[in-house]
């Protein structure tokens, strides 16, 4: 009996294709990916608006961000573990939360951080991200806050209306 | 003499690409790890002086026009806009029950300030909101009054007010 002797195949898969999608991949993230950290804290919903659209780069501006927020959610609606939302008409500045009657000192300090960059108060802009169910009453509080600090420029913000 | 020849014609160049691909998997990784999609946001800015005297003007054609904005207070409607009046000075310049909707503020806003070009070069809008209205329904007011898109070119927007600012309700 002839056993014959199986050749073995070395089995080669052309991976080239791969590497070209790969390489497709790496070309979309990387012209996609923005470096710059916008602060943007998720706590807050924006209310949208058709004319809103994005603010120029000025470099002689200094942005303080203020986030107000909204009325929080119901226990059920969060996570477990994750801690409750701050309560409607608190601000959070620089990641802290507080009311807004506690502000001044802290709004001073980063007013006083942007003059020592040598910023002057008519360049130093404070976007006001307000949950979009947060009252009125609250943000006139905010902006009193701001201008007892003699800030003058505001900006509301909004997001982008999906079209 | 042995001429060594460097590399012969038929001799294989082999390359072992096997590294570059695991950096090119691990670029790959840390790009998709760093991918956030955040929504786009613009800003509608409000200046706010120290000298509060929006009211103040030098001549009659300056007067700022004030709207007033009324809200609900209870029930399904709480912290939505009741009432749009619009003044200039002492004069209400709305229908007597106030504009119906936001729209017709913006259509009376681009009538009187937009399509007149006898008018000044930069209105003032002064904000007279009820402390219980929602944030949305006065961005929906600074929408309807600070520009309109292009119809000829939506990507163009068309400024109305520029100059906005808030007062506390009488």
């Amino acid at each position: 009996m002839k056993i014959e002797k199986k050749s073995k195949k070395l089995l080669e898969a052309d991976l080239t294709p791969m590497i070209d999608m790969t390489f497709q991949l790496i070309a979309f993230f990387m012209v996609l990916t923005n470096f710059t950290q916008v602060e943007q804290n998720q706590l807050i919903n924006l209310p949208s608006s058709e004319l809103a659209k994005p603010p120029e780069e000025d470099e002689r501006r200094y942005d303080i961000t203020l986030n107000l927020t909204g009325p929080p959610r119901p226990a059920s609606e969060l996570e477990p573990g994750q801690a409750p939302d701050p309560p409607e008409g608190w601000v959070i500045l620089s990641g802290k939360a507080r009311p807004i009657d506690t502000l001044g000192n802290a709004l001073e300090t980063e007013v006083n951080i942007a003059l020592s960059q040598k910023y002057e108060f008519e360049q130093i802009n404070v976007v006001i991200r307000a949950d979009q169910n947060s009252r009125a009453e609250h943000l006139y509080k905010l902006i009193d806050v701001c201008k007892a600090n003699k800030l003058e420029r505001f900006a509301l913000r909004v997001m982008e209306e999906a079209n | 003499m042995k001429v060594r020849r460097g590399l012969e014609h038929d001799d294989e160049v082999e390359l072992n690409m096997t590294s570059m691909i695991d950096i090119v998997f691990q670029l790959l990784v840390f790009f998709i790890m760093t991918f956030k999609i955040v929504v786009q946001e613009g800003d509608f800015s409000i200046r706010m002086p120290a000298d509060t005297s929006a009211g103040a003007a030098s001549d009659s054609f300056d007067l700022p026009l004030t709207i007033e904005l009324s809200a609900y207070t209870q029930g399904d409607l709480d912290g939505k806009i009741s009432k749009i009046v619009a003044k200039k000075g002492l004069n209400q310049v709305s229908p007597t029950a106030g504009f119906p909707s936001s729209e017709d503020l913006h259509e009376y806003v681009d009538e009187q300030y937009f399509q007149d070009p006898e008018l000044p070069a930069e209105p003032e809008a002064v904000l007279k909101i009820h402390p219980r209205l929602k944030y949305s329904e006065v961005i929906k007011i600074v929408t309807a009054i600070s520009g309109k898109r292009d119809p000829d070119d939506p990507t163009n927007i068309i400024t109305l007010f520029e100059k906005i600012s808030f007062q506390r309700p009488d």
